[in-house]
């Protein structure tokens, strides 16, 4: 009875705007099948510092956030801001 | 033929005896009878056929060689399945379907342990107004902000989110100690949501910040929200560090629901 604990990003979402969400899946198997699963999600904002993201989520936002993309976002974001908040 | 007997309403066939393309007919009322455990190969019923009730352990019909799994009759107008000997499915007189094990629906892998739906790892969402297309449950990292993400507030721990349908539930239960990373006025968003929220202008419910006062999260758009406070009767304003009395530490803990995306 071999146990083997495994974490992976297995989805990563963009929406249009150019937010991208991740899922960790951390799996625990026990002689190859599957007796335990959790995830772990986080959304990250055009823009945003990817300081201790995964590599492949790191990859995908690099690509995704053309500087037209978070200045859009940016732009979008103001008209939902509090008053005062530039 | 090997034919070995006639009588008056019986014909007897010698064993292992092989008929090409048989046709077994009658123009009046009656019944055929094959003792024994006669091999038909490939045929053709064009009426109906009658199966005795059989049980879990011996089911009615069956895989060859393998008796213990098929379908049986428990009940009159009931219509059930077992595998391994075991009951695992059951269609009553009334049309209700009762299931023992789990079930899963986009071609999932039924959860091995428990029973219940089991949905696809990743959603297939549907855009019928009554379908349940969607359950996940797990952690996430909320953020805590200021308008430019220049002032963080690093939260020690996770939330947490349980996500039925459109319908996210999302806590925090972190301790925060640097919450002056944000000046005292500075407006505080509540960002990283698990999912993606509805259009702009969704407000999410009330949540408690634990010691101080509650919060409202009100036009939750994408992955963020926008934090106030009550200023008054009809009113909210911005939510900041001073709104609860400038304190440079603090336990969150809130709750909220918002309408996702799919």
């Amino acid at each position: 009875m071999a146990l083997e604990k495994t974490t992976s990003v297995d989805q990563i979402t963009v929406t249009e705007n150019g937010i991208v969400l991740f899922r960790e899946a951390t799996r625990i198997m026990e002689d190859g099948n599957e007796i335990s699963k959790t995830y772990h999600r986080t959304s990250l904002t055009p823009g945003q510092d990817l300081t201790g993201q995964p590599a492949n989520v790191v990859a995908i936002c690099n690509v995704a956030w053309t500087p037209e993309v978070i200045a859009a976002y940016e732009a979008q974001q103001k008209a939902n801001r509090l008053a005062g908040d530039a | 033929m090997a034919l070995t007997k006639v009588t008056a309403d019986v014909l007897i066939l010698s064993a292992n005896v092989a008929i090409d393309s048989p046709v077994l007919s009658n123009t009046a009322t009656g019944t055929y009878t094959l003792g024994g455990t006669p091999t038909i190969s490939s045929p053709t019923v064009t009426g109906t056929t009658s199966f005795p009730d059989g049980s879990a352990s011996t089911p009615s019909i069956f895989r060859a060689g393998d008796t213990n799994t098929g379908v049986f009759f428990p009940a009159a107008d009931t219509l059930a399945a077992s595998t391994g000997g075991s009951e695992r499915m059951r269609i009553d007189s009334s049309g209700n379907v009762k299931f023992v094990g789990s079930i899963s629906v986009g071609n999932a892998t039924p959860a091995a342990s428990g029973a219940g739906i089991t949905f696809p790892a990743t959603q297939s969402a549907s855009s019928d107004a009554n379908t349940l297309d969607d359950y996940e449950e797990g952690t996430w990292t909320p953020r805590i902000e200021n308008v430019g993400a220049s002032q963080v507030v690093t939260l020690t721990n996770a939330g947490r989110y349980v996500k039925v349908g459109r319908l996210v539930w999302a806590t925090i239960n972190a301790y925060a100690t640097n919450t002056s990373a944000i000046t005292a006025t500075s407006h505080m968003y509540l960002r990283g949501l698990p999912f993606a929220a509805e259009t702009s202008g969704y407000v999410g419910s009330v949540m408690s910040q634990y010691p101080s006062q509650p919060v409202s999260l009100i036009d939750i758009d994408g992955t963020e929200a926008p934090m106030y406070v009550p200023s008054g009767a009809q009113d909210f304003t911005g939510f900041t560090r001073n709104s609860w009395g400038g304190a440079t530490s603090i336990s969150w803990r809130m709750s909220f629901c918002y309408q996702a995306t799919a």
